[in-house]
């Protein structure tokens, strides 16, 4: 009973979220003046090239034929796992010299 | 006091599993273009079940947190929750513009959606965006995963093959 009831907080934070981040978008689309390049498409159609190589992408995507499931998979893994272990490498770095500083002002005073 | 640390050690090799599922998961997701739209919006949508689990499983740190936000915690924790909830409204806006520009799992469901420009423009900064939140997540979480690894794979992977090798020597 008790995990439901924090199942349910969760969706409905969740839902709340959404709906806010729905209102917003389509506020500030409804927004965009006429003249300028509109983001918001009409029902239905798909941006033909939009910056550039992207209709391709579309396409690849449609149907997951971009490199093959397995290499373009290990690539695409092997990309996203560096970039996340670029950024721990930093933060720990980073946060390892703050304590070592910490340490060593407290030995000074 | 035994129960509560044998259940203790049976969450966290939960969340554990639950984090490892959730980050292989999310590397196949993050690759439309190699696992084909279907698997990435079929797996994206399992991903809501299994983050729920993974949000009940750090309930107590969640409200404990909150209820003393204001109040004094150390900045690590702070930063944490903000980190967090930032974490959760980018997943949620994910969902939200990938469903809105669904082309398996909706008509599969039969609801038919305007597939609008800005949803997909949307969906793909929210995507590059948590890729970076992840790796900040990962990196506040770092020492826990490393002695949650030790203590609960490389451990015993190495009693195990310690085990072997004297089983060998014997035989």
């Amino acid at each position: 009973m008790r995990t439901l009831g924090r199942i349910l907080i969760i969706l409905f934070v969740f839902a709340f979220v959404m709906g806010v981040t729905y209102t917003i978008v389509n506020a500030s689309s409804s927004n965009t003046p006429t003249n300028g390049p509109s983001l918001e498409r009409g029902e239905g159609e798909r941006p033909e090239n939009p910056g550039g190589g992207r209709g391709n992408e579309f396409r690849d995507e449609e149907e997951g034929h971009g490199l093959g499931f397995g290499l373009g998979m290990i690539l695409g893994a092997i990309k996203n796992s560096a970039i996340i272990g670029v950024i721990v490498v930093a933060v720990v770095k980073f946060k390892n010299r703050m304590q070592k500083k910490k340490q060593d002002s407290q030995v000074a005073a | 006091m035994l129960q509560n640390e044998t259940k203790n050690r049976s969450q966290t090799k939960t969340k554990l599993w639950i984090d490892v599922i959730i980050f292989i998961a999310f590397l196949i997701a993050m690759e439309p273009n190699a696992s084909g739209i279907t698997v990435h919006e079929w797996l994206a949508t399992s991903l809501i079940a299994v983050l729920i689990v993974h949000l009940l499983l750090s309930w107590d740190w969640i409200t404990n947190i909150t209820s003393r936000f204001i109040g004094k915690i150390n900045n690590t924790s702070r930063i944490n929750y903000i980190l967090n909830w930032l974490l959760f409204i980018d997943g949620t806006i994910i969902m939200l513009s990938g469903f809105l520009i669904s082309q398996s799992l909706m008509p599969f469901l039969g609801i038919q959606l305007p597939q609008g420009f800005a949803w997909r423009r949307l969906h793909d900064v929210s995507a590059n965006s948590f890729l970076v939140l992840l790796g900040l997540h990962t990196a506040l979480h770092w020492s826990w995963i490393v002695d949650t690894f030790n203590r609960y794979i490389f451990k015993p992977l190495g009693k195990l093959r310690s085990r072997n090798s004297q089983k060998d020597i014997s035989a």
